[in-house]
């Protein structure tokens, strides 16, 4: 404490005497008396009387607004409140190192809670905000309960701090608004560099604004900052509104300290600087930054600031809807983003099935290829060895050929004739047909050897693929059906050779007797052959139309040879033989 | 030495929940290890630093964020949410009512940040001052967790040092997880984003004030 001269307590005791209209209040020397700083007794009335000052220069509070706004204060302690639990939770949290309010519901926490009780009924706009706690425990420790809800009153409704305490908290969202104007107009270095670490007003003044330092910093500062607070607008020394002191104190305190928060870089650092660092504050800080806030009018900067704020946030409420709109489209934009990704992944997927098929296509032409060829050594073979049979045959005559055989090597011997004189358009046919058509009679034998090199079934894709011909084999099997028919009109060829080459084509038709075809046909019929009920009548060039009638009679019709399937693809039977070898074997023979 | 190949994380954690539920004696207990029955209201939010060393490879800052409980300070919630990758939400067992506040403050948190990709913040409900109440655990608890996606829930204490260090840990997990799926798995990324933000934002506010 430092001594009081003679003419500064004469000052306190003029003010304290109460004999204002005596005084007329020298204003100049009230100023120098101020600065100094109020004498921690005489606190109370000062502030008192300062309020009384300010209340006389402006029209009374409108009570219609505020009913409660003059029930003194015995009553309203009589009433309940709904903010009691609220503010019991922090008694124990405001001051809490404090002496006077350390002891749980001590006459220090008693009066907090009677102060905040009987404010939140007298406003019950505002209730009770956290932060008012500290307000009115500054002001207790200056002078009784009941003097302290007068100021509490004061400073609230007269001194325009109500407004930030409100449930919608516009006044401080407006305050800090202000703050961070101010500082980038006054100190746009460090405005920059909180900027840049994203400090916000809010992090950091929040506290400052809402308890008027009390929650962080000294009491002897938050004491001075009271002084001036009540001193503001009193007709003494600065003609200002609302709380401009603690945006003046505000900006001292962030200047004064500007060089070391430009020092940290990081969040963290300028956060635990504003929090720890800053507000220690000692005797020579305190005097630098008070003199600082006697020199600084920023009233004319807030008040522009304020409606800067209000404009900006009817500008927010105007755009209000396209900005709902943008939401609107964002949303959708990610939703269909969404789904552009799923779509995407499928392709993918269907990507790589394309890629696999490929490659199955591949490996099966090749299957093809492989068996065509095996195809035609076969169809050597059975030259060959037709060729030898029917040399054995002319050479030795004693030699006892089976029917079977003989009918066979008539068969081929027919057959060999006939492509031979296969008519142009045959011909053209066969040329016609490239790697990837099959001949009918190569299917045939081509699945017949797939059954002898022990490939399993093959898969149904190649099923398809020989499907997928029907229309052209199809084509070429009426047309060679009509011309058989036509040429057997004709007369050119005897009536067997009809039979001959249906039976060709009709695979498993094959006698018994002859153990190597019999076996091929064995094995061909349990594979996929088209004769048989895999896809036999769906078109596979084998397979004579079996549904809807034929218009003309079947080759077959005519042949005297019947074969008949029970339901399974075993061969059962093969009839008619010993007639088949007597009727024909003389024309076999003659021939 | 080997710190210096250490990666580095930053993940900011809130801590809310209604007043008085004890946020800042948890984050006083977690970060510091201390506990005091004379902590002052918090105005606004605070923040704590804990370093952890995860693992061999991996150090992380915890950013502990004390959010004022009082209601009417959720019109500056959004602030203080801002690059929060986990939340726990506390209510206090001695007060039915700060469990019904939770799907509340659960709400205001859903609607106000979610991670980079639109993901929502893990959440974990700390039931605090298990020390005096630790049988009056609401009933309706894991229903409202299974109904809710919260990550878990724990019965804590911050006065007898119980389960917080677990409870931090499970969300630190979770963040970590989301971390890795986010390809975001070096200490610059979060802190270009923030560059990349601030410039935004700057602008904009400059922009405001001509």
């Amino acid at each position: 404490m430092k001594s009081l001269d003679g003419a500064e307590i004469e000052v306190w005791e003029l003010i304290t005497s109460r004999d204002f209209s005596k005084i007329k209040c020298d204003n100049k020397m009230l100023l120098h008396a101020i600065k100094q700083g109020i004498p921690r007794g005489k606190r109370g009335e000062v502030w008192h009387f300062l309020a009384e000052q300010f209340c006389a220069r402006i029209p009374p509070v409108d009570t219609e607004l505020y009913p409660n706004y003059n029930v003194p204060y015995e009553t309203l302690l009589k009433q309940l409140t709904s903010h009691q639990h609220a503010i019991l939770i922090d008694l124990g949290r405001t001051f809490p190192s404090h002496s006077y309010y350390s002891s749980p519901l001590g006459p220090g926490q008693l009066a907090l809670f009677n102060l905040l009780k009987a404010y939140s009924l007298l406003d019950p706009n505002v209730g009770y905000c956290q932060g008012l706690s500290f307000v009115a425990g500054v002001l207790l420790l200056h002078m009784e309960e009941s003097q302290a809800f007068f100021l509490l009153r004061h400073l609230m409704f007269r001194r325009g701090l109500r407004k930030q305490y409100l449930p919608d908290m516009v006044g401080l969202q407006i305050r800090l608004y202000q703050l961070s104007r101010l500082l980038h107009d006054q100190l746009p270095e460090l405005y920059n560099h909180f900027n840049f670490y994203e400090v916000a007003p809010t992090l950091y003044a929040a506290p400052w604004l809402l308890t008027i330092f009390a929650s962080q910093f000294p009491l002897g500062f938050v004491t001075r900052v009271f002084d001036l607070i009540f001193l503001e607008g009193t007709n003494v020394v600065f003609l200002l509104e609302g709380t401009n002191v603690v945006f003046r104190v505000a900006l001292a305190l962030l200047s004064q300290h500007k060089d070391q928060l430009l020092a940290c870089d990081s969040f963290e650092e300028i956060m635990n600087y504003l929090k720890n660092t800053l507000p220690s504050i000692d005797r020579s800080l305190l005097e630098k930054i008070m003199k600082q806030v006697y020199t600084t009018d920023i009233s004319k900067q807030l008040n522009e600031y304020k409606v800067e704020y209000q404009v900006l946030q009817e500008e927010m409420q105007s755009v209000q809807p396209q900005v709902e709109n943008v939401q609107k489209l964002e949303n959708i934009n990610k939703n269909l983003k969404e789904q552009n990704k799923n779509l995407m992944a499928q392709l993918e997927v269907a990507l790589s099935n394309v890629q696999r098929l490929e490659k199955t296509r591949a490996v099966q032409q090749s299957t093809i290829n492989q068996l065509k060829t095996q195809n035609r050594c076969l169809d050597v073979t059975i030259g060959t060895l037709a060729s030898f049979i029917n040399n054995l045959i002319e050479d030795k005559v004693d030699v006892e050929i089976p029917g079977d055989v003989r009918r066979v090597i008539s068969q081929l011997t027919l057959s060999e004739r006939r492509k031979e004189s296969k008519n142009n358009f045959l011909n053209n046919m066969f040329k016609k047909s490239d790697n990837n058509t099959i001949s009918p009679n190569r299917v045939m034998v081509k699945s017949l050897s797939t059954g002898k090199i022990g490939i399993p079934n093959i898969d149904e894709n190649q099923i398809l693929r020989t499907n997928s011909l029907n229309p052209r084999d199809g084509g070429f099997f009426s047309k060679s059906h009509n011309n058989i028919l036509h040429q057997q009109k004709m007369g050119s060829y005897p009536t067997l050779e009809v039979k001959v080459e249906n039976i060709e084509e009709e695979e498993g038709l094959k006698p018994p007797s002859l153990p190597l075809i019999e076996n091929l046909a064995g094995i061909g019929s349990n594979k996929v052959s088209p004769t048989n009920s895999v896809d036999s009548g769906v078109g596979t060039p084998q397979s004579p139309p079996k549904d809807g009638p034929p218009t003309e009679p079947h080759p077959l019709s005519n042949c005297d040879v019947t074969f008949t399937f029970n339901g399974t693809r075993e061969l059962k039977k093969v009839r008619n033989l010993r007639q088949i070898q007597r009727t024909s074997s003389p024309d076999l023979l003659s021939k | 030495m080997c710190d210096l190949f250490k990666r580095e994380l930053l993940f900011k954690v809130l801590v809310i929940g209604d007043f008085g539920v004890g946020k800042t004696s948890i984050i006083k207990r977690y970060a510091e290890g201390t506990f005091s029955t004379k902590y002052k209201i918090t105005i606004g939010a605070d923040f704590a630093l804990k370093q952890i060393d995860w693992d061999s490879e991996t150090r992380i800052n915890i950013q502990l964020w004390d959010i004022a409980g009082h209601e009417r300070f959720g019109y500056l919630t959004s602030v203080y949410y801002r690059y929060a990758v986990a939340a726990a939400i506390v209510f206090d067992l001695t007060r039915p009512d700060t469990f019904v506040a939770v799907s509340k403050w659960l709400n205001d948190l859903r609607d106000k940040v979610s991670l980079p990709h639109g993901k929502p913040l893990p959440v974990i409900i700390l039931a605090n001052k298990g020390d005096v109440a630790a049988n009056k655990v609401p009933v309706q608890i894991e229903e409202f967790c299974k109904k809710n996606q919260i990550v878990s829930w724990y019965i804590t204490s911050a006065k007898e040092n119980r389960n917080i260090d677990s409870a931090m840990n499970r969300l630190i997990l979770e963040a970590l997880e989301n971390q890795r799926n986010n390809n975001l798995y070096n200490s610059d990324s979060l802190m270009l984003a923030e560059e990349a933000n601030s410039g935004t934002h700057n602008s904009s506010r400059l922009c405001c004030s001509r």
